[in-house]
């Protein structure tokens, strides 16, 4: 192999924005830069990536020595390091929706436990268990209207909405809607599965093509006749627009399989 | 090279005319070499990168006319045997200086931030989503996000790190044309 063709990886990129390569590989390096567009947009990509460690404090002490060297030469350089201030920033001042766990678990488990009870002594009726359903879930609103905490924050009313995933039996009915939500209020989302294939599941939230949250270590609870994913999600997140529940099996291994979208449109 | 010989109107145009016939492909042609000969100059030391950069261009603009019709091959190549004598000759002299890294102050930063929010409405609603995506949160986090969204892109984990790249320079570019426009 042509030594202009040798495979250039992260870490000889890294060391030739810190000024850190050997005179040896140097010349191949730039002599490649000048002709490899492909290379040079490596380059851009880990100075980009440098700048973040470094304003985040996570270079170690001789890198960040070699940094201050090589990013206080060339304007373009300093540009970089100054924008990537205020891109931190930035990006630390748009909030991340962070998934209702505490009011998932609350939620789910306890109903989930209890439907698992009726689901083996029914002898698996569907309208005994679509009614054990609604009383399930009814006892389990109640109570958590009766023990709920105190504070502001998770004093909130809980809106139940059952969704069934494109790619099985819903796939050509038309998009399932709800109304906005009220404020303060929590939509526990049901997806359904026809079959439980895998022991966890994770459920990535959209808005459009905006991702908004990401569910993970979730478990197929039955429900009427099937399996359901259940997620809760705050009123706030929930303004009207079109949104897609991705849910995906996670195998034992980590390894993550998409197992359908759940589309549902809120209405103002 | 003559001495203190500058670069005319009709050296440069010969030199862009050897770059590309098209103007506009040759005028970023130009400017992609003169950034790439900075990074190289850079990664060597050489604290007067930007000079070296132009002095190296300015060299090579003096050649076109006398190797224009014999030099065959990709014109970078001719712009790297330039630049590696010019950093040999820039060994050989004293090293000015290395000036100090300077961040911003607030002031600055406030204007810059306020800039930067008027530029990410200027990309699509796509690149938006994907720049900001990418680039949030951290560690483990931050790895699944990415391989989730080459996932929805259907592209690999690399080309999406260069699109985001892209997309950031785009904003960059934007965030200085908009200061540029506050200084005035």
């Amino acid at each position: 192999m042509n030594t202009f063709e040798r495979n250039i990886g992260p870490e000889e990129l890294r060391r030739h924005v810190l000024g850190d390569l050997p005179d040896s590989e140097q010349e191949d390096f730039d002599r490649r830069l000048l002709t490899d567009s492909a290379l040079y947009e490596e380059l851009l990509a880990t100075e980009d990536e440098l700048v973040d460690e470094y304003l985040s404090g996570k270079l170690n002490e001789r890198e960040r020595q070699q940094f201050e060297l090589q990013f206080s030469v060339g304007e373009e350089r300093q540009r970089k390091v100054r924008f990537g201030r205020s891109w931190q920033e930035y990006l630390k001042s748009t909030p991340l929706v962070r998934p209702q766990e505490d009011i998932r678990k609350g939620g789910s488990t306890g109903f989930s436990r209890m439907f698992s009870v009726f689901w083996e002594r029914s002898g698996r009726n569907p309208v005994l268990i679509a009614s054990l359903i609604l009383v399930g879930l009814l006892g389990t609103l109640g109570a958590w209207l009766l023990y709920r905490p105190t504070q502001n924050n998770t004093q909130r009313a809980i809106i139940a909405v059952t969704l069934v995933g494109s790619g099985s039996r819903g796939e050509s009915a038309s998009t399932p809607h709800l109304t906005r939500p009220p404020a303060n209020s929590v939509v526990q989302v049901h997806l359904e599965l026809a079959k439980k294939n895998y022991n966890r599941y994770q459920v990535e939230l959209f808005r459009e093509r905006e991702y908004i949250a990401p569910f993970k270590s979730l478990k197929a609870e039955p429900s009427d006749g099937h399996f359901a994913v259940v997620v809760g999600v705050n009123s706030e997140v929930l303004e009207p627009g079109d949104y897609t529940f991705e849910l995906s099996g996670v195998s034992d291994s980590g390894e993550v399989e998409l197992e359908g979208n759940y589309p549902l449109r809120v209405k103002r | 090279m003559k001495k203190n010989w500058v670069l005319s109107q009709e050296a440069f145009d010969t030199l862009l005319d050897w770059l590309d016939t098209n103007r506009e492909q040759a005028g970023q042609k130009y400017e992609d070499i003169r950034q790439r000969l900075i990074r190289i100059f850079t990664s060597r030391k050489c604290w007067d990168a930007e000079d070296l950069a132009d002095e190296t261009i300015n060299r090579v603009a003096s050649k076109v006319p006398e190797i224009r019709n014999t030099y065959e091959g990709d014109p970078s190549l001719f712009f790297y045997s330039v630049a590696h004598n010019i950093h040999r000759e820039w060994l050989r002299r004293k090293p000015p200086p290395v000036p100090a890294l300077a961040l911003m102050d607030s002031a600055s930063l406030e204007k810059q931030s306020s800039c930067l929010e008027k530029c990410l409405e200027f990309l699509t609603p796509q690149n938006r989503e994907l720049v900001v995506q990418y680039y949030r949160d951290e560690k483990k986090a931050k790895i699944e996000r990415r391989k989730h969204l080459a996932q929805r892109l259907n592209i690999a984990p690399n080309a999406l790190r260069i699109r985001a790249c892209r997309i950031r320079a785009e904003l960059l570019k934007c965030v200085e044309n908009c200061l540029d426009k506050q200084d005035q």
